[in-house]
């Protein structure tokens, strides 16, 4: 790897899509063929996985149909199972082994990245080619990510995530754990001095010592959070989704005991699909510890797939404070944040909304400290009494706006929770009847603002006033507010975000950590 | 040519162009004709299919009705740009005022179809990176689509924040 200084490169215009490929195609040719590297050679193998799975699927499926039409006729199958019959499955097996590893191959020689001045660049493809580029100063957060196998290979790979609304994550792996260790210092110090506009330079030195584990690299650290396994299972067994299937079971079960019915395959598959939700959950979330580090909060969590996610506070625009019903007694709350172009992922959208979850379950004072760490302040002096409203807070409020009368005939049960307060800092939202919620998103970073009334409102003279944050599970709405009280929100608000951006009103990393204590 | 809305009291609204209106009308015809001739077929050749004689009605009073309020909401449809922000107000059953900071805009959208074309007639979008926040102004005349395009091309890359 040579060192090269940034080049004056011109900034392809964001909103133009065609230009930013030809561009992309251009930076590309100018980086010299000998700078890509290729991935572990154990990448292609174990991202084929899904055609075993497939596989293993039909196989299912056809299994279960036999079972389903008698025993008898399976055991006919099983009898008249023969030599030949066994040596074509073997011999079928083993071609089409050859066959993915071939495959494997030829992806593999395709697929390489490379750290250019100009961005992270990746590229892969055997027929046609892709290239994804991301620029250093798009780059939100790095994580990193390793499965059960390749944990036991001591190798992971690395996401990078951007906040393009049309993307998704670029994913980089797998490869050694020394390099991605490497590798994510380089991202993270180039991507934080191209923010600011200062010179970087890309070097990408070999990692040397023995295999790096993370495990290892937090081990002196103290974890800020850490989730006991106990509080995660009764969170789980307390989250409604399981008692809403142990009724459903019931209504179905007990009819089919009563009436003498037949016993029903998809019954099972149903009841397989909750059981594996709810283990998903489980799984993720399990040993989750958060830690404060220099480059913002960190999100260590999984059992078989562990990740690790860094997320700058500079970055979070809203955070979500939310208390389902069963909830209540142990007085546990769970923390959402949002982080632009964190919800766009290669998984499906519930994974990012999980991911989004940065505590799972804590107590009050666990989320609380965590709201801290990544709102410096909320702008009122009494925080004590302005806590004990927003979480938990009925009827009118010292601090938050309550609804006027006539609300009660659209909102009967919400509308005594239901109250917003715009403080000098955040615009914080308290909503939820069974469900108790507190949204507190700050001055600098929505969107944009917008007022509706819909024709029954009208009557009532209500409204609803709303921020727009960027895409996300997070929204910010307050419905059934009176007009006037709408037009005055959002006439204030209007002024702390002009406000708000004009000064720039986040901390800076090495602000935040000095605040935290972690510098 | 000017609106008000009580969403936002004391603010006058330029009033993008009626002939929108009568682009929305068309819209509705199109959907309305079709649908009305297999309704009279089907009275007149097989009088017995009651279902789907009143289906087809319920679709057709469905139709009507919407663009009736697609239509009407034109008039009440309009923008205002202030030093920092576009506002744009739209609907009179439905009504929404939506604000967007210029600084906050990543792609201005200039579209016009077939229909608004033949009356001179562009849309023109500003999206920001809020999957709810978009400031969209139907129907006003090109050359304005085209002078308000470049503004906020303008008052956007001057106004450029980070997210």
């Amino acid at each position: 790897m040579t060192d090269r200084n940034m080049p004056p490169e011109e900034a392809a215009p964001v909103n133009d899509s065609s230009s930013v490929d030809e561009a992309m195609a251009q930076v590309a040719s100018t980086i010299p063929e000998g700078d890509w590297s290729r991935f572990h050679w154990a990448t292609p193998l174990l991202s084929l996985w899904k055609v075993w799975a497939a596989l293993a699927a039909a196989a299912f499926s056809i299994l279960l149909q036999v079972a389903e039409e008698g025993f008898s006729e399976v055991w006919q199958a099983i009898t008249g199972i023969t030599t030949t019959w066994v040596l074509i499955v073997a011999g079928g097996a083993l071609a089409l082994s050859l066959l993915v590893i071939l495959m494997s191959w030829l992806v593999w020689r395709k697929q390489a990245y490379v750290l250019a001045p100009s961005g992270v660049h990746y590229r892969s493809g055997i027929f046609s080619g892709t290239h994804r580029h991301v620029r250093w100063d798009r780059i939100q957060s790095v994580e990193i990510k390793q499965g059960i196998i390749p944990r036991l290979l001591g190798l992971g790979s690395i996401m990078i995530d951007s906040a393009s609304s049309s993307g998704s994550n670029l994913s980089l792996g797998l490869l050694k754990m020394n390099e991605i260790q490497a590798l994510r210092s380089q991202i993270l110090t180039i991507a934080s001095a191209a923010r600011a506009g200062t010179e970087f330079s890309v070097d990408r030195g070999e990692s040397v010592g023995d295999l790096y584990d993370p495990d290892d690299a937090y081990a002196a650290e103290k974890p800020f959070y850490q989730l006991p396994t106990g509080r995660l299972v009764g969170s789980i067994l307390l989250s409604g989704i399981l008692l809403t299937t142990l009724g459903a079971l019931a209504a179905v079960l007990v009819p089919l005991i009563w009436l003498d019915g037949g016993f029903s395959f998809g019954l099972v598959v149903a009841a397989g699909g909750t059981v594996a939700a709810l283990w998903g959950q489980f799984n993720l979330n399990h040993g989750l510890k958060l830690f404060l580090t220099r480059d913002g909060i960190r999100v260590r969590r999984g059992l078989t797939t562990t990740t690790t996610q860094t997320i700058p506070p500079r970055r979070i625009h809203a955070v979500t404070l939310e208390q389902p019903f069963l909830w209540r007694r142990k007085d546990w709350w769970k923390v959402k944040i949002l982080i632009a172009g964190s919800v766009i992922d290669e998984d499906s959208i519930n994974s990012a909304m999980t991911r989004s979850t940065i505590m799972p379950v804590g107590t009050r004072a666990d989320a609380l400290d965590l709201l801290w760490t990544i709102i410096p302040s909320v702008g009122v002096d009494d925080l004590g009494g302005f806590f004990d409203d927003a979480l938990s807070g009925t009827g009118p409020s010292r601090f938050f706006a309550p609804t006027p009368p006539s609300a009660r005939f659209l909102d009967p049960f919400r509308r005594r929770r239901n109250g917003l307060v715009l403080t000098s800092t955040v615009a914080a939202h308290r909503d939820g009847w069974l469900t108790r919620r507190l949204t507190v998103a700050l001055h600098g970073h929505w969107q944009g603002l917008k007022a509706s009334q819909g024709p029954v409102q009208a009557r009532l003279g209500l409204g609803t006033f709303e921020l727009s944050l960027v895409a996300g599970d997070t929204t910010w709405s307050a419905s059934n507010f009176s007009i006037d009280q709408v037009w005055g929100f959002l006439s204030e608000e209007r002024q702390h975000g002009l406000h708000a951006r004009a000064v720039n009103d986040r901390e800076s990393i090495e602000q935040w950590s000095q605040r935290v204590g972690v510098a | 040519m000017t609106v008000a809305t009580p969403l936002a009291p004391g603010i006058t609204f330029t009033r993008i162009s009626t002939d929108h209106a009568k682009v929305r009308a068309l819209v509705g015809a199109f959907w309305f004709v079709p649908v009305a001739v297999i309704l009279i077929i089907a009275a007149v050749a097989w009088s017995s299919l009651l279902w789907l004689i009143i289906s087809l009605a319920a679709v057709l009073v469905l139709i009507l009705s919407v663009t009736a309020v697609k239509v009407r909401a034109v008039y009440y449809t309009g923008y205002h740009e202030t030093d920092e922000e576009l506002l744009v107000c739209r609907g009179i059953m439905f009504r929404r005022l939506d604000v967007v900071p210029y600084g906050r805009m990543q792609e201005v959208k200039v579209e016009d179809g077939p229909l608004l074309r033949g009356y001179g007639l562009a849309s023109i979008t500003m999206e920001t990176a809020s999957a709810t926040a978009d400031a969209k102004i139907p129907g006003v005349p090109r050359a304005e689509a085209d002078r308000l395009r470049r503004r906020l091309t303008e008052l956007g890359t001057t106004k450029m924040e980070g997210l």
